[in-house]
């Protein structure tokens, strides 16, 4: 298992800067802390195609992530899809299914894309988008971007600066 | 405000409650309603099907977190297109404040073209910008709203502001809803500064201080109807594991008032059969569609440094179209960049250089909110032919004023559509892509159950009171006769107040 989710630096503690300090103590947090609401689950078959998924969008120069943050990217995905219900589950998973499945076919390889080494999916995913079937891997794409790009090491690649406009 | 939420997870068993005035829903429309009967000296009860989530516990959230606790389905919910018609992404809050929570705080009044429909063609007739002033300017003073400056606006809004003057038309200032803000631009997803006077602010704090008691994870299902009146609520606690539902939920009350929004209140309806004899409800749902468009520019834009939302156009409402200032976090920002492996980093390494602009439709009420299985709607939008039209002319506008600001290419919401430069975007054929390649959200529904004048046009009377059933009334967008044009957050808290204070007989 993983420690859980690292901690993000990219901004300063927030709760500095309130102007209304919260109280001590009274902001339960159950949502916040994910005992509740987890109301199921994406198969283990579906998240590992999703990581191979993961693996060749977020790649460079040939490479994967380290596993480490895709651990991670997993856990928080797992968790998301967790929490949304059982149409949007549905969703996901038919759209998983799909790349799965297709996406190879479209490199002529006969095989399901978990299957594939790296060098391949990548191609085969490029087939995907630049088909008619694109608005699948779009929509499971923007889903794992959001949560990957919320890894430190991750957005601090991008460059994007961080923080307000009015420094205090 | 938290010491006074009840947590329907973790009551045991069924729950059975009592009040004179049960609100469903604790969102800009029930908040203010509840805020206004409790402090009149009405025992309110607030119930929430969400869980609650305190604001400065909202702040520390990442985008992802918000989604997953703050938003309905995560942020997933999506409109089954009819006809040549875009998927929407529709975005609500399901969290004590509701959609409040996850507004960029946005404050227009009604245009003066919308009330003079309204009168005209729905035969509202006290519907006119004097009989509304002094609610608006009780909402308005509640909730904080005023000008946001200039110098907030961020580079993104900048550039797009430039490009308009060299096209013709100018960005005003909006107005917002916020107290402080520092520009974090994160609005929808947390106030980091708790700047935003979101519901969980005002409202909800004031109301509960006259006595309300706000119950969340409480799901309801039905209104109870004895003869011809509403008598309470019935729904289930959200109890069992995993927020599943559990206990039965029993409300006793003499007034009910529905605030759930404009995909839940019509579902409530339906399961308690009211809305046959006219067969209003849930149909006449307006969307605003909405679309980012983006631009890549030279120099390092830092869009999402600034207001998030701080400038609009509305030049080209005429044509139903307005323009607004608008960006996004890393993610999701990098979510819209195309590419697999090195092709998706080296756009992602762009993200610095983007600017972006919103653009939403002034739509005609082509969704309808159906009951079909399970406890969430379906809902269908078919686009009418004038925003097809409309929607493709805001294409050609916000990208040539991009080009017009300097931008070196441009990134259209189009499925498959690749980044253009100035000459590969003016030979794009916008003019006849298909509306189902638009990549579109939505957060603005509206107008699931419309008040009317007459009983067979919509479903509740110009007081807010359900035509078939004594005692019912609904108060949140699913009110509003037609599409606004505009951002309806102070619309839906001005009619709540306007509802309000006519059920106290002022």
């Amino acid at each position: 298992m993983n420690p859980g989710p690292p901690e993000l630096d990219i901004t300063p503690h927030p709760l500095v800067a309130l102007p209304r300090p919260m109280k001590p103590g009274s902001i339960p947090l159950p949502a916040a802390r994910g005992e509740a609401r987890r109301s199921g689950a994406l198969s283990q078959a579906t998240l590992h195609t999703t990581r191979a998924v993961a693996d060749a969008v977020f790649s460079r120069e040939g490479h994967a992530p380290p596993a480490e943050r895709m651990d991670w990217v997993m856990d928080e995905y797992a968790d998301l899809m967790a929490r949304t219900t059982g149409r949007g589950r549905l969703m996901f998973w038919a759209a998983t299914f799909a790349v799965g499945r297709v996406a190879p076919l479209l490199i002529r390889r006969f095989t399901h894309l978990t299957q594939l080494d790296l060098q391949d999916r990548i191609r085969a995913l490029e087939a995907m988008e630049a088909s008619p079937l694109a608005g699948i891997l779009i929509a499971l794409r923007a889903i794992l971007c959001i949560v990957y790009y919320e890894h430190p090491d991750a957005a601090r690649a991008t460059g994007m600066p961080l923080g307000p406009l009015v420094k205090s | 405000m938290s010491e006074a939420v009840s947590f329907g997870r973790q009551h045991t068993g069924d729950l059975r409650l009592e009040a004179e005035v049960v609100v469903v829903g604790s969102g800009a429309g029930g908040a203010v309603a509840a805020a206004i009967l409790q402090e009149a000296g009405h025992d309110v009860l607030v119930l929430e099907e969400g869980g609650y989530v305190h604001p400065d516990e909202h702040a520390r959230m990442r985008p992802s977190q918000s989604l997953r606790h703050l938003w309905r389905e995560a942020g997933l919910t999506a409109t089954l297109a009819l006809g040549d018609s875009p998927l929407i992404n529709v975005m609500m809050g399901r969290c004590v404040g509701g959609s409040s929570m996850l507004t960029g705080g946005v404050c227009f009044r009604i245009p003066e073209t919308v009330l003079h429909e309204w009168r005209q063609d729905h035969h509202l007739h006290d519907m006119t910008p004097e009989h509304l002033e002094p609610y608006y300017r009780e909402v308005e003073e509640a909730i904080s709203v005023q000008e946001v400056p200039k110098e907030m606006r961020s580079r993104s809004t900048q550039l797009f502001g430039l490009g308009a003057e060299r096209m013709g038309f100018k960005l005003e200032s909006m107005r917002r809803n916020t107290s402080g803000c520092v520009g974090w631009s994160t609005c929808n997803f947390g106030c980091p500064s708790g700047a935003k006077m979101s519901v969980g602010r005002t409202y909800l704090p004031r109301a509960q201080a006259a006595g309300t008691r706000i119950w969340s994870d409480c799901l309801v299902e039905r209104v109870k109807i004895e003869g011809d009146r509403a008598v309470g609520v019935s729904g289930r606690v959200l109890n069992r594991e995993g927020g599943r539902p559990g206990g039965r939920l029993t409300v006793k009350a003499k007034q009910v008032i529905l605030a759930a929004g404009s995909l839940y209140t019509p579902l409530i309806l339906k399961r308690s059969g009211v809305g046959r004899a006219s067969a209003q409800v849930g149909r006449n749902l307006t969307l605003h569609p909405a679309f980012r468009i983006m631009a890549r520019f030279e120099e390092e834009v830092r869009g999402g440094q600034g207001a998030l939302q701080s400038a609009f156009s509305s030049h080209y409402e005429p044509e139903g179209i307005q323009f607004n200032s608008v960006f996004v976090p890393t993610g999701v920002l990098a979510a819209t960049q195309p590419g697999v492996g090195d092709a998706h980093a080296e756009r992602a390494a762009m993200l610095p250089h983007l600017a972006m602009f919103g653009a939403n439709l002034h739509d005609d009420g082509g969704g309808t909110v159906h009951r079909i299985i399970g406890r969430e709607p379906v809902v269908t939008y078919r686009m009418a032919d004038k925003d097809r039209v409309a929607m493709r002319r805001a294409l050609r506008i916000a990208g040539q004023t991009f080009f017009a600001a300097g931008a070196k290419e441009v990134f259209l919401p189009i499925l498959g559509a690749p980044a253009m430069d100035p000459d590969q975007f003016a030979a794009y054929d916008l003019e006849h892509m298909p509306a189902r390649r638009l990549e579109c959200t939505s957060q603005h529904p509206l107008g699931s159950v419309r008040m009317a004048a007459t009983a067979g046009a919509g479903v509740v009377d110009p007081d807010h009171q359900s035509w078939e059933v004594r005692g019912l009334y609904v108060s949140d967008g699913s009110v509003v006769p037609t599409s606004l044009g505009v951002n309806p957050q102070l619309t839906i808290m001005t009619l709540a107040t306007r509802f309000a204070r006519r059920f106290l007989g002022h």
